[in-house]
């Protein structure tokens, strides 16, 4: 009888350890979440330090905590490209930013953050080159790129690197990968016509750009060497090498 | 809550084929526990209506539920003996006493209910000659000896039902023995079904000198004041008693007036009838010992009870908090993906001013990737979110 008895306060013991368990794993769901929407609250409106500091006291508690990781690589990229528009060094927080990307893709496999993690590379990559433009980004961007194949301001850099290491024709192949993909995306244009001309293909130069000029009439870029390719026709033309 | 969670004593009252009964102490107040054999029955609708009236001259019954399959009542502890314990009872008692059964099943009738189990058993009479019935709505025939010939073919009670009953607990508490003897169902059945051809008076004047002994009767002329009773409860078909309990009440009036129930010797008869009630309760020693099991099987279960209400409790606690939780998550704006997808919504979107800047001159002789090229780079439109 006593057995029973103890049996069931032993039962009842249990029960209300694993409710009370429950019921603090619900509060301190609460108080995270409660964090982590405070600091995406701060992300929204722009106060930066102080989503860092909610995501980060999150962490703090909780590393693998994805939404707060998340928040906080985010927190990161914005600040990054604040200094970016302000025209700062921003080498140091896109690798910040980078670094959390990589945290955080061990964390969440999803891929829902692929994309942003690959445009942070992409930064990265510029902001390394801006620093030392001979340094090795073809990594980074490799992986930007791999991690989203339809992020061409990677493809485009990529191209650039290319092309200043001498290898031309691949350079050439990415840039008519990017027009054929994203047809407004003028850089393109713009740089595969400039390796014609500097290759002296004045005609082919213009082909490109004034492609790029009838899908894009109001970028100026194109228009002006659209013009001057035409400029250059009508000269050869005349001087009769054409 | 249950009247047995704060039960601190209980002793054993009876102990039969039928049922266990138990008397349960909460504090001062004390409470009879009858635990049912496994198989008996109760009309639930009789229960609910007992548990929510109280009804003069019937046990107030507190509680009714199953324990081990087998139901159990609580109800008010009465201080008194059953009927079987002062027979045989002098004739005029039986038949005063019988009356206030007639009121008390009125009431109950007026109720939709009958009480389909009148026995000696189910009859406690009070210090003051109060009697009380109990025991009501069982489902079945009840006591076999007592049950009118349809009972026993499964009908169920009713005035008329209850009415032959009442006759067989007047013989009973006359003579001290039931009119119906049996030793099986079967046997009680065709007994039952036979009961017109019984000559009841010519039973009590077979035993008169006895009845006389024990006072129950007066002499022979009280057989032919009973004998209207009998000829009109001691019917097989239902059709022959007495219309209703009013028709017998009026009977028993007669009955009673003529047994001298009206005079003014009835007073001393009564007062002694009282008195003989108020002995044998004082020398009632049918309590058994101290019941620690009992307490433990259903404090077990009140405890399960208990448990069960404590976790509905708490889901119900956990679910509202949830609730409350996911309402004020959803009811503070966007995730922190809708947040990041916006964002990167912005830094992607192509504009026609972020191209190269025709004016800066390529220089292509400078090996690593020119800083011009880098300052006119089309990048993720950080410029245009200002």
């Amino acid at each position: 009888m006593f057995g029973r008895v103890c049996s069931q306060a032993h039962l009842f013991g249990r029960f209300v350890k694993e409710i009370v368990t429950v019921v603090v794993a619900i509060c301190f769901c609460a108080c995270t979440e409660s964090d982590v929407k405070r600091g995406n609250v701060a992300l929204q409106i722009g106060d930066f330090d102080r989503a860092i500091a909610n995501f980060t006291k999150v962490l703090d508690v909780d590393p693998a905590n994805r939404d707060a990781r998340y928040g906080l690589a985010l927190s990161y990229y914005a600040v990054a490209e604040d200094k970016e528009r302000l025209k700062l060094p921003s080498l140091e927080l896109w690798g910040r930013t980078v670094s959390e990307f990589r945290i955080l893709s061990r964390v969440d496999s999803t891929g829902k953050i692929n994309a942003a993690y690959s445009t942070s590379l992409f930064y990265l990559a510029k902001a390394t080159l801006s620093g030392n433009g001979r340094a090795n980004v073809l990594h980074l961007l490799d992986h930007s790129i791999q991690l989203d194949s339809a992020n061409y301001f990677s493809h485009n850099l990529r191209a650039i690197v290319l092309a200043n290491r001498g290898d031309v024709e691949e350079a050439k192949k990415i840039y008519a990968y990017i027009v054929t993909r994203e047809p407004k995306f003028a850089s393109a244009y713009v740089n595969l016509g400039n390796l014609y001309w500097e290759s002296g293909d004045i005609e082919q130069a213009w082909d490109i750009w004034s492609m790029g000029h009838e899908v894009l009439p109001g970028d100026r870029t194109l228009a002006h060497w659209t013009m001057v390719a035409e400029d250059s026709l009508k000269a050869l033309v005349e001087q009769g090498e054409l | 809550m249950s009247v047995l969670a704060d039960c601190t004593r209980a002793t054993l009252l009876h102990r039969g084929g039928e049922a266990q009964i138990f008397r349960v102490w909460v504090g001062n107040k004390s409470y009879v526990l009858k635990w049912y054999a496994e198989g008996c029955k109760f009309d639930a609708a009789v229960s609910e209506v007992l548990l929510h009236n109280r009804i003069d001259g019937i046990y107030h019954l507190m509680e009714s539920g199953e324990k081990q399959g087998r139901p159990f009542l609580v109800y008010d502890f009465v201080e008194g003996v059953d009927s079987a314990q002062l027979t045989p009872m002098p004739a005029v008692e039986a038949v005063a006493s019988l009356r206030k059964l007639v009121a008390t099943l009125k009431r109950l009738s007026e109720r939709g209910v009958h009480h389909g189990d009148l026995n000696p058993a189910n009859v406690l009479f009070g210090s003051e000659g109060l009697v009380t019935l109990i025991d009501c709505g069982i489902v079945g025939p009840g006591a076999l000896a007592y049950a009118a010939p349809e009972r026993l073919r499964g009908k169920p009670a009713n005035e008329k039902s209850d009415a032959y009953s009442l006759g067989m607990l007047l013989y009973y508490w006359i003579t001290g023995e039931a009119l119906v003897k049996a030793s099986s169902f079967d046997e009680f059945v065709d007994k039952a079904a036979a009961i017109d051809s019984v000559d009841v008076t010519s039973n009590l004047y077979g035993m008169m000198d006895c009845l006389v002994a024990s006072r129950a009767l007066r002499g022979v002329e009280d057989l032919a004041k009973l004998e209207p009773l009998w000829k009109g409860l001691f019917c097989e078909n239902p059709e022959d008693r007495v219309e209703d309990l009013d028709e017998l009440d009026e009977l028993l009036d007669i009955a009673l007036d003529g047994l001298g129930g009206n005079g003014v010797g009835f007073a001393k008869t009564h007062e002694k009838f009282v008195y003989d009630i108020v002995q044998k309760i004082g020398t009632n020693g049918n309590e058994g010992p101290e019941n620690a099991q009992i307490l433990l099987e259903f404090a077990s279960e009140r405890k399960t009870k208990r448990n069960k209400k404590s976790l509905f409790a708490i889901i119900f606690i956990v679910a509202l908090l949830l609730t409350v939780l996911g309402i004020v998550l959803q009811s503070n704006g966007t995730s922190v993906d809708e947040t990041g997808a916006l964002m990167l919504q912005k830094s992607r979107a192509l504009n026609a001013d972020g191209v190269p800047n025709i004016d800066e001159k390529l220089d292509s002789a400078v090996m690593g990737v020119d800083s011009l090229i880098l300052k006119s780079l089309p990048v993720p439109q950080i410029g245009e979110s200002e």
